[in-house]
């Protein structure tokens, strides 16, 4: 009897096994074009990410898109998730994705090579496109056949930008004003020869600015007021800024032994071990570098567009303004090199013609429509997709929306997306992991370099550089597999 | 022994064995039964889907490469159980998993001693307002883990209240040993509560008559303790030990939440959570780890029931 019992369940649990492998169905219809007027009714959902403040936006910019004539048809259900949550969540609804959803552009070949996306290419005109910043719309497109990303040639689009962020330095205007002066230095001096927003300080110059500014008379690597140089330093950034990368262009072999990666890495770790005006690393794991910074415990750190939103929701009591990343002036080949990164909007492959029209619609609104991307750098969050938008209303303030709003120099998120003249060197990449099958490997990247003590000085970044490549290599292999 | 089979004698037949009548079940009672079991069966339903169904799920997914995105699944036979312990980044954070929980059970033993000398304490009736003492110990047993997890991030920060106190300038949430020390320590106190009522509870139940008779026999309260209560409160002891090393096995939250997924303090089901769900989208993997840990909770839970009539007292 117990025998039967037993086999019923196992037979149970395969059955489901296998009924859960084999469920979906095929939604193809006909392609809607989402200008055509759309007669029936359709609910589609969206999911993004943000804190309440972002989602509190997006839910009025939905619901004013509802409200415009010809989307009397479309109901949408918005759905905010909290940023660390958000991929768990996804995932875990993989197999019944919401028909609309924001996909960060390191998850993005994962899922539009498991076929989790919809090519949307036939729902976009070329002429809407040409008015996004080419770099972002480049990043949605991939060839499932050659396993190629950021190529439109031969490719298929499979998402909409929904921002591009370059993560830029910032400093502590008035906190760097108060230390110019009690150290009697000369502040023209200073803004003119470190802090210009058109030219980039090198790496040497940002170490000497760095130690002008810390207190230590000690040189114990503890300010006497508890007030850094720098929170913590980005490694893409650096390693970016030295003419340096993870692994070659189809990441399929690693580049972590090349010197300048090394340098790059050795460079962060220097900040602290032999210039002391870094957090150390084990102090780092207490505060996060944003609220170091918020909580006036370091001069310099590091922000994106997005984090206009918080700064100005929080009314902080200083003002700040932000600055090319600097770069290894010794390097000729190198120069400032932020990382941008970007998510998309991205159509389920399950979503009906009807809703994916609907989502497109929604999609292009808040891509392209210049009210909302008025909205939406007007709240601080992003700046504008629109590359007219950005260049003059956003840079020039016309409408008079940022008046009064910090950072001053937002041309340098500008620039470091759109990449400025030979002579300025300054620029922007979209992180390695976009690259990538899957981005894990960062983590584990990071974690082993950490415990291998280049933080602390135990061992050099070219010991655990070189000790690390081969696992690192193999990590690259087994991932370009995945990709077929 | 009947008396009638005593005198049997040989080639004797044996009287047909007595077989019951099978009770005839009323209608009445029929409907009881299936009443009683409608109550029941939403339990066994929610058991057989979330326990039983996901126990033979992750034992078919432990050899299978599935991939949560497209929903393809093949099968790979043994490669996830052999890449737990091979896999070139995998294996070593696999290793360092199961190494930092057996380190952080450390916090079983050290809350039942701590739970055990609050107890005899408060049953000495030597402490006043004992009832309020007993209510503050087991507050950690009622409250949120993740809660409970984030007060205690906050008081071991190197500028936190533990530091601060003690005057010491340690950095409690970073290195390998201090982050397992403060596990420890917080997991003690934590639940030095519980331990403390189940030994209350026990001490209690043992009856006075043996303290009485060992006292005219010149026995003191030391001795007692030892010879009497410790033996005869042995079975909340082991009740402890069993579900403590069971929990501690199981152990997430110091990890995600106290540790903030610090390398020092990851643990088997923090590594599984990491695999299977986090984003590294290896089910597979994350589904051999949990047979893993299944199989060392059954191996470990088996042993100490082994081991148990040496010291577990028995009435």
């Amino acid at each position: 009897m117990k025998k039967r019992w037993l086999a019923v369940v196992l037979a149970g649990a395969l059955a489901g096994a296998s009924l859960a492998g084999c469920s979906g169905s095929d939604p193809q219809g006909p392609i809607i074009s989402p200008e055509d007027p759309i007669e029936e009714e359709v609910t589609i959902n969206f999911w993004g990410w943000g804190d309440l403040a972002e989602q509190q936006n997006y839910q009025t910019l939905v619901n004013q898109f509802m409200a415009e004539e010809g989307n009397e048809n479309i109901t949408v259900i918005y759905r905010g998730i909290n940023s660390a949550t958000y991929m768990t969540t996804l995932r875990a609804s993989a197999r019944n994705l919401p028909e609309l959803f924001y996909m960060p552009d390191y998850d993005f070949l994962e899922w539009v090579s498991a076929g989790s996306l919809k090519d949307i290419s036939a729902y976009v005109e070329e002429e809407e496109l040409s008015q996004l910043w080419p770099q972002a719309v480049d990043e949605y497109y991939y060839n499932p056949d050659t396993a190629t990303l950021g190529q439109s040639e031969g490719a298929g689009l499979y998402g909409l930008p929904k921002d591009l962020g370059p993560f830029t330095l910032v400093y502590n205007k008035s906190l760097l004003d108060a230390r110019i002066e009690q150290k009697g230095l000369d502040a023209d001096e200073i803004y003119a020869e470190y802090l210009t927003p058109t030219q980039a300080m090198t790496w040497e110059k940002f170490r000497t600015l760095l130690k002008m500014l810390v207190n230590d008379a000690n040189n114990d690597g503890t300010p006497d007021d508890s007030v850094y140089g720098i929170s913590h330093y980005e490694i893409e950034t650096a390693v970016y800024s030295n003419n340096a990368n993870f692994f070659n262009d189809d990441a399929s072999e690693q580049r972590i032994t090349d010197q300048n990666f090394i340098d790059a890495l050795q460079f962060i770790a220097d900040l602290t071990l032999v210039d002391h005006v870094m957090v150390p690393s084990a102090l780092q794991s207490d505060m996060d570098g944003f609220t170091r910074f918020v909580n006036q415990q370091c001069i310099f750190s590091f922000m994106g567009p997005w984090d206009c939103a918080q700064f100005w929701g929080f009314d902080i009591p200083f003002t700040y303004n932000i600055l090319p990343v600097p770069y290894n002036g010794e390097n000729p080949d190198a120069m400032s090199t932020a990382w941008v990164g970007s998510m998309g909007y991205c159509v389920s492959a399950r979503a009906n013609s009807l809703q994916t029209a609907a989502a497109m619609r929604l999609a292009k609104y808040l891509c392209m429509n210049e009210d909302a991307q008025r909205e939406f750098y007007e709240l601080g969050q992003q700046v504008p997709n629109l590359v007219s938008m950005a260049t003059d209303e956003y840079l020039n303030d016309t409408q008079g929306l940022l008046e009064g709003k910090d950072p001053a120099d937002r041309s340098v998120w500008v620039d470091t997306i759109n990449g400025t003249s030979d002579t300025d060197r300054i620029g922007g990449k979209v992180r390695p992991r976009y690259y990538t099958y899957s981005s894990g490997w960062y983590d584990d990247f990071l974690t082993y370099i950490d415990e291998q003590g280049l933080w602390t000085g135990e061992r050099t970044a070219e010991q655990i550089c070189k000790a690390y490549a081969p696992s690192f290599q193999s990590v690259l292999t087994e991932m370009k597999a995945n990709l077929g | 022994m009947y008396p009638d089979e005593l005198v049997r004698t040989a080639g004797e037949e044996l009287p047909s064995p007595r077989v019951p009548k099978k009770k005839k079940v009323s209608v009445q009672e029929r409907k009881e039964h299936l009443i009683a079991f409608l109550f029941i069966l939403p339990p066994i339903v929610g058991f057989l889907i979330f326990t039983a169904l996901s126990v033979v799920f992750t034992f078919v997914y432990s050899f299978q490469g599935y991939n949560s995105l497209s929903g393809i699944s093949e099968n790979v036979g043994f490669a996830n159980y052999i890449d737990l312990f091979t896999h070139v980044t995998r294996a070593p954070l696999f290793g360092k998993a199961i190494v930092n929980t057996i380190v952080l059970l450390l916090s079983v033993p050290f809350s039942m001693i701590l739970g055990l000398i609050l107890a005899g304490l408060l049953r000495l009736g030597e402490i006043k307002g004992s009832k309020f003492f007993q209510v503050l110990y087991y507050v950690p047993a009622v409250s949120s883990a993740v809660a409970l997890n984030i007060v205690w991030n906050y008081i071991f920060r190197s500028n936190g209240v533990f530091n601060t106190l003690l005057g010491l300038d340690v950095i409690w949430l970073d290195g390998d040993v201090t982050i397992k020390v403060a596990i420890i320590f917080k997991n003690s106190l934590n639940a030095m509560g519980g331990a403390m009522i189940l030994y209350l509870a026990g001490m209690l139940n043992v009856p006075k008559d043996l303290y009485e008779a060992s006292s005219l026999d010149g026995a003191g309260k030391v001795r007692q303790f030892f010879s009497i209560t410790l033996p005869l409160i042995s079975p909340v002891t082991f009740y402890l030990l069993i579900t403590g090393v069971i929990g501690g096995l199981q152990s997430y939250a110091d990890a995600q939440v106290f540790a903030a997924g610090n390398t020092g303090a990851t643990t088997i089901v923090y590594f599984i959570w990491q695999q299977g769900i986090q984003g590294n989208n290896n089910q597979g993997l994350a589904s051999a780890a949990s047979v893993l840990l299944a199989v060392l909770i059954m191996i470990v839970t088996l042993i100490q029931f082994k081991f148990s009539n040496k010291w577990v007292y028995e009435e």
